[in-house]
């Protein structure tokens, strides 16, 4: 155990790494380079003392003679052979695994993208033509409107201020269809910026009080794609608060870390037992969920029936995205 | 006669804007530019007493094209015409140095905005005046 000797390995052992027992049997680990850097060794080693039994599923990397790297999914404990203390090593091949994993995560990614920017294509179209059309077709009635005489148009007056309105009414729809696609503020400004936009317009749509809390100065770095998802999640969780949580106040708290930006929403409501299945909170939060982690982000709930609730995401900040 | 400079991309809604504006009597839009870069070069091919400036305009927008000229053409007043309803939108374009915010919805607050900015006010449309932002 303590020099890394090989004493013994099977046949699975010997054929996943195309070498013979008298290859492998007295040599050392550190000699071989096998199955782990010799670096790694002595923490393991520490880990499975410290543990004092077996230590699974460690996702780690081992190198093939070849100079190919793959994917291992161990276990480490010690055990005793001829009274002498041994370390056992067992483990699996996961680089398929997590291969397709990845593959799955960046066609999710590629979807999820593909549709924010058809939100943003339409939204656009909404503010840039159809709203346009509509502002300038408003002004046009206008002209006609003050084109009347005094006396005598009192009815076509009516029936033109009556267009004026469904105009109006038209307009309101076609910019809370914008917002509600994709807001431009949250494509074009920063994310601290987009977050107190989101707490504005909760508070100016739905009256709830939201207060955002952050250390002054600070910007938040996150990539393109995660901070899509991040401002889409915020924002679904306002809504939940104000649909379902019965709460008179909201707050936003962004936390640090070395690596992660985390994104506190909490309210004073009524609270939800998270082990709850099948409602649509549970629904809508484990989707949120699954969309999170696919960008590398974490969702945690903490809520207890009339104690509030407090949702927390950690996104990874961009320098330390890794695929 | 005041000469007003309109940047507008969206030609129909410039039309409309433009007719409006010369039916006042002692105003005219003596040039519209449908991007920032070309408001900037009609500023310097001659003088205007006002500028009004889309918000969303091609390429670089009209809160940028508002600082630049706040910089470049300290006196001349700048009225930010826009479909935002934001005062998100607002706060940075008084802070870019814009008079006023105009919605587009309402020809009489247009008029009453361009009114009010060439007496010193500076002009916020009624909807966005109440609203704040918290946090």
């Amino acid at each position: 155990m303590d020099n890394g000797t090989f004493l013994n390995l099977n046949d699975a052992y010997l054929k996943y790494y195309g070498l013979r027992a008298e290859d492998l049997i007295g040599h050392t680990s550190a000699e071989l380079r096998l199955p782990l850097e010799p670096s790694v060794r002595p923490s393991l080693i520490a880990r499975v003392r410290k543990e004092q039994g077996p230590v699974r599923n460690l996702e780690m990397e081992t190198r093939l003679p070849s100079g190919e790297t793959r994917t291992i999914l161990a276990s480490l404990q010690i055990v005793l052979l001829d009274d002498k203390e041994a370390l056992m090593l067992t483990f699996i091949d996961i680089t398929e695994r997590i291969t397709k994993e990845h593959d799955i995560r960046s066609a999710a990614t590629s979807l999820n993208t593909a549709e924010q920017v058809e939100r943003q294509r339409i939204s656009r179209i909404l503010h840039d033509d159809l709203q346009q059309n509509i502002f300038a077709v408003k002004l046009q009635l206008s002209f006609l409107t003050n084109m009347l005489p005094e006396a005598g148009g009192e009815a076509i007056r009516a029936d033109l201020q009556q267009l004026d309105q469904w105009l109006t009414e038209a307009i309101a729809t076609t910019r809370q269809l914008s917002i509600d696609l994709s807001p431009p503020i949250l494509n074009e400004e920063g994310f601290m910026e987009a977050l107190l936009w989101l707490a504005s317009q909760t508070k100016i749509q739905y009256h709830l009080d939201v207060n955002v809390e952050w250390r002054e100065g600070t910007q938040v770095n996150l990539d393109d794609e995660v901070r899509g998802i991040v401002l889409q999640s915020v924002r679904e969780l306002l809504f939940n608060i104000v649909k379902h949580a019965g709460a008179q106040q909201a707050r936003i708290k962004i936390e640090y870390t070395d690596s992660d930006v985390r994104i506190v929403v909490s309210d004073n409501g009524k609270g939800f037992d998270p082990k709850a299945t099948h409602t649509p909170i549970s629904h809508g939060l484990k989707k949120m969920r699954d969309r999170l982690f696919l960008v590398g982000c974490s969702l945690t709930i903490v809520s207890e029936v009339n104690q509030g609730s407090r949702i927390t995401i950690e996104a990874p900040k961009a320098d330390m995205m890794t695929d | 006669m005041l000469s007003i400079l309109l940047v507008e991309d969206h030609l129909i809604f410039a039309g409309v804007i433009v007719r409006l504006l010369n039916r006042m009597g002692n105003m005219q839009v003596a040039a519209v530019a449908n991007t920032a870069e070309g408001a900037l070069q009609k500023l310097s091919d001659r003088n205007f007493d006002m500028v009004l400036v889309d918000v969303s305009l091609p390429n670089m927008n009209g809160i940028n094209l508002v600082s630049l000229i706040h910089h470049q053409y300290p006196g001349l007043p700048c009225l930010m015409l826009s479909g935002h309803a934001h005062t998100h939108y607002v706060h940075r374009a008084l802070t870019a140095g814009a008079r006023g915010y105009i919605l587009k919805d309402s020809s009489a607050g247009i008029i009453d905005g361009i009114q009010r900015v060439l007496k010193g006010e500076v002009y916020v449309s009624p909807e966005l005046r109440d609203q704040k932002i918290s946090g």
